[in-house]
């Protein structure tokens, strides 16, 4: 096997990149790789040849991800889902009219050169939604799922799913007027 | 019973008939809400435009990631815990 000081230049980037998509917080991502160099480093008697170096490491970090969030999972009692819920509730008065009207929007999307930066916002927005409601959101308009599909991967009711969908896209216009068309107003 | 939905039903019903096919009536009366309440048709526009968009999230996220390098002080860091280690199990 390869001498473990190259692992650090070879696959650092790629376990990096790996455990910030899947936990969001680079601080912690980069703790999980140096415990992954060092558990595969300890270890390095069980590496079985069939599998490449990165493969292993890759299944090493996985095991240290899945164990990082059921811990974070246990921490977290209260879902920020309700507190999502509160803050679109806020948008009508009681007899359920607007009381936070939809702004116009005074920039268009559509054009080529905005796109990217509106899309960086669309990300921004996207990944402050609470994880569940943004992964529903992922696989119906990027994935383009049907409502079925997501509630037999997540394991809800349909009925749950519209809600959820509705939820994210509230957000995420809100989202976006305030932090994107709202420059114009 | 087929009384005009205020703007919060509106708003609900413009998300489920980007999911669903609504039933004629529900679909009937969103329709006239629409026609007359212009911040529901603001917020219907939005919605589609947000949809459309979204289609170009996932090459976006994509070329984002490539940009995404372990930071070097973070590189130095792991080198040398892995030489002290492996010092300490070769020992």
């Amino acid at each position: 096997m390869e001498d473990p000081s190259i692992w650090v230049d070879r696959y650092g980037d790629y376990l990096y990149r790996f455990a910030l998509a899947r936990i969001h917080d680079p601080v912690v991502a980069e703790d999980l790789v140096q415990e992954t160099f060092l558990a595969a480093l300890k270890s390095r008697r069980n590496f079985e040849k069939r599998a490449t170096v990165k493969t292993w490491l890759t299944a090493i970090l996985r095991h240290k991800i899945v164990d990082f969030i059921r811990k974070r999972q246990r921490e977290r009692v209260i879902d920020n889902e309700e507190a999502l819920d509160r803050s679109l509730e806020a948008f009508f008065n009681d007899n359920g009219h607007w009381k936070i009207h939809p702004a116009k929007w005074a920039h268009n999307p559509g054009k080529h050169y905005e796109q990217k930066e509106f899309l960086d916002i669309l990300y921004d927005c996207l990944t402050g939604l609470p994880r569940r409601i943004a992964r529903i959101f992922m696989l119906r308009e990027m994935e383009g799922l049907q409502t079925e599909e997501i509630c037999q991967q997540m394991k809800i009711s349909a009925t749950n799913c519209w809600t959820m969908l509705y939820r994210a896209r509230s957000a995420l216009r809100r989202c976006l007027e305030l932090n994107w068309f709202g420059r114009g107003l | 019973m087929f009384m005009m939905p205020n703007c919060k039903e509106t708003s609900r019903l413009v998300s489920a008939s980007m999911d669903r096919k609504l039933p004629f009536f529900k679909r009937l009366l969103l329709r006239l809400h629409l026609r007359m309440c212009k911040y529901c048709r603001r917020f219907e526009q939005q919605l589609f435009r947000i949809r459309a968009i979204s289609r170009h999230l996932d090459q976006h996220i994509e070329a984002l990631d490539s940009a995404i390098t372990l930071p070097d002080e973070a590189r130095k860091r792991m080198r040398n815990a892995l030489r002290s280690q492996s010092g300490s199990l070769s020992r």
